[in-house]
């Protein structure tokens, strides 16, 4: 689901016109919902817009996939920006006042204009030379909108309308005719945008017989990616290398095959290295029996035996002194 | 290259390389500003924006202008400062450690020279023997000397100060103002090198490895003191051969008695640049591998595949006929 979020309703008009919104139990009096998308109406203060954003995210959860912005925007340096009426978003930054906020957001267009959203509104001569520096746009919104996002792991996109005069935002706002068609224009502009944009996250099939975990799932596919690339094969071709079918028959429980075979991709991706820490494995075994507990991939790092252990009588002593003389360490082998 | 902007400290307003930049890019949109980092860094700029929307900054450097190296930073066993005389580059290798160590990728060029060299010879005065100032921590040493015409002043300096060695190290081929020049003993220019197969795929926009090699080769003949460094060292189960026919074309268009040291480093990450090099390179060939933070926190390959790696990188010089005391380990834990 895509969530639309808006500042000014005069921008939003046509979007809400043209589906089938209902009211959300919560924020009634702008927050809609659709069957494949939300719409919100923000207000203008970064406070209000952070806030409300965030509790339409919380509220969407999981379902919601992308946001996008639409609005206005004031142009600073008309240099860099191309003649057309809407510009998409490349990085926003944020001041409040002529504080810089440190952290910069990258709206996802790489070859779209950069903003920057002030809490005050900008005015003076002084204003526009001091904030042109960073960006070619302005507006009071973007920031709060992807800040909120990110703290959901959101990337937004935003387009906006270009205006030369800070005073001919408001205007635009105020003029019902004027707002229509800027309006009409966004909503035709953001057809094509949120098409574009839509990347959804592949679908990744786990194998018939095969069971993972989340974690399992994601090692899964950093595995077959990686493999992928690094041997150049398809999927099928990198199981078929993995061993796949041969676990497939072995009797086992679903998941302890699937950790069989993310163990055949580890080995896949790199045999020397795999074979180097099984035969440390090996040489750790014997401690291991005798009680010892022994952190081997922190040991086989730091080139040193890193290991613990209980001792509660006299032969577990001898037993586990025993081991630790007849250790012989494989880790400086290579 | 075009810079899109350029801030012009009013200090330095005057000065003849901001004038020779003006010339060169009318075009840019300038700022005169008070002090670069009221702007530079202040925000974060993403780092791919080095792409197409890069600022350039003129500036003066202040405080520290030497600083002490890392811990086998350089050949072992002699002091190693560098100087800060630029921030950040224009070319982007994919490893690069700027990526995730300023918080913009706009280029900062420092114009007081003079500062910068009385700081050499201060910190030069506190050691006996030789003491080695690497040019280049922070950019690359060679890039953009056409730009700042810093090099004979440079050069001037170090040859009136014999017992300080000077490094320029670069993945350019930018040799020109160098070749005008009277080479020295301790003027050492090191290029930074790996199989032709990286090069050309992860050393974005820098000069092709033969390229590097032939500007290595010329200024060998000139009299400079040239050095390698074999870093990053990708793993591939086949980079012992990749270093082998590496050595040979040194060999052979260098020489192996015309070349000073080559340094070894397996490619390694601070936690910063590793993440940032994953979001900007997601599909980059150097992430086939496994990574593992290492015991001084840095991002490397695990430890058994890095040794193998040197170890093998290593013996694929010493077998062409290189000598031990040529090589040495680069930051290695
Ligand atoms: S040449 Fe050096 S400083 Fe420049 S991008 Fe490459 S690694 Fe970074």
């Amino acid at each position: 689901m895509n969530l639309f979020v808006f500042s000014h309703r005069p921008e939003a008009s046509i979007f809400l016109q043209e589906h089938a919104y209902r009211t959300a139990p919560i924020m009634t009096e702008r927050f809609y919902l659709a069957d494949d998308r939300a719409l919100l109406i923000t207000g203008e203060h970064p406070i209000e817009i952070a806030a409300r954003v965030s509790r339409a995210l919380a509220f969407l959860g999981d379902n919601c996939s992308q946001v996008y912005h639409f609005g206005l925007a004031l142009i600073l340096e008309k240099f860099f920006v191309s003649n057309q009426p809407i510009a998409e978003i490349r990085i926003c930054y944020g001041a409040d006042g002529k504080n810089l906020w440190q952290k910069s957001f990258s709206l996802g267009t790489a070859n779209g204009t950069d903003l920057i959203s002030s809490s005050q509104r900008i005015r003076s001569l002084e204003d526009f030379i001091f904030f042109r520096r960073l960006a070619a746009l302005a507006d009071r919104e973007t920031y709060a909108i992807a800040m909120a996002c990110d703290e959901f792991g959101l990337r937004l996109r935003s387009a906006k309308y270009l205006i030369e005069n800070s005073d001919a935002i408001e205007s635009c706002r105020q003029i019902k005719n004027q707002a229509e068609q800027i309006a009409y224009e966004l909503f035709q502009y953001a057809q094509n945008f949120t098409q574009s944009a839509d990347a959804r996250e592949e679908n990744l099939s786990v194998p018939d017989g095969f069971y993972f975990t989340h974690s399992m799932r994601l090692k899964y596919r950093e595995l077959l990616h990686i493999l992928q690339k690094k041997y150049n094969l398809n999927t099928d071709e990198v199981l078929a290398r993995g061993g796949m079918a041969e676990i497939k028959k072995q009797k086992l429980t679903p998941k302890e095959k699937g950790l069989h075979l993310l163990d055949a991709l580890q080995r896949l991706l790199n045999p020397e290295l795999y074979e180097i820490r099984r035969k440390y494995e090996e040489s750790l075994a014997p401690l291991r029996n005798a009680g010892w507990k022994i952190d081997a991939a922190q040991s086989l790092e730091q080139g040193v035996l890193i290991l613990s252990g209980k001792i509660a009588n006299r032969h577990e002593q001898i037993s586990m002194a025993q081991a630790l003389l007849e250790y012989q360490d494989k880790s400086n082998d290579v | 290259m075009m810079f899109k902007k350029i801030f012009i400290e009013e200090r330095v307003l005057e000065h003849e390389v901001t004038r020779r930049i003006r010339n060169k890019y009318p075009q840019a949109a300038t700022e005169i500003i008070e002090n670069y980092s009221d702007w530079f860094g202040r925000v974060r700029k993403p780092y791919l924006e080095k792409r197409d929307n890069l600022f350039l900054y003129l500036a003066t450097k202040q405080g520290e202008l030497v600083k002490p190296a890392p811990d086998a930073y350089g050949t072992p066993g002699e002091p190693h400062y560098y100087f800060l005389h630029s921030y950040n580059c224009i070319y982007e290798c994919e490893y690069c450690y700027l990526q995730g160590y300023f918080q913009s990728p706009d280029i900062v060029l420092f114009l007081n020279y003079d500062d910068i060299f009385a700081a050499i010879a201060d910190t030069g005065k506190k050691h006996n023997g030789k003491v080695w100032f690497h040019a280049g921590e922070f950019s690359d040493s060679l890039a953009l000397n056409h730009l700042t015409g810093e090099l004979p002043r440079m050069l001037a300096f170090f040859r009136a100060h014999p017992q300080f060695q000077l490094e320029l190290r670069t993945k350019s081929a930018n040799i020109a103002a160098l070749l005008r020049e009277q080479p020295a003993e301790n003027l050492f220019v090191s290029f930074s090198i790996s199989p032709d197969k990286y090069t050309r795929t992860i050393d974005r926009k820098t000069a092709p490895l033969n390229a590097r090699l032939r500007a290595a080769a010329q200024l060998a003949q000139t009299g400079y003191s040239i050095g390698f460094h074999c870093d990053p060292i990708i793993y591939s189960p086949d980079a012992k051969k990749n270093y082998h026919e590496l050595a040979l074309l040194i060999k052979e268009m260098i020489g192996i008695n015309a070349v000073a040291y080559i340094s070894l480093g397996a490619l390694r990450f601070a936690e910063e640049s590793y993440r940032a090099a994953r979001a900007n390179y997601p599909e980059s060939i150097m992430f086939l591998d496994e990574f593992t933070r290492g015991s001084d926190g840095k991002i490397r390959y695990p430890r058994p595949l890095r040794q193998m790696l040197l170890k093998e990188t290593e013996s694929a010089f010493l077998e062409v006929g290189f000598q031990k005391e040529q090589l040495y380990y680069c930051m290695e834990v």
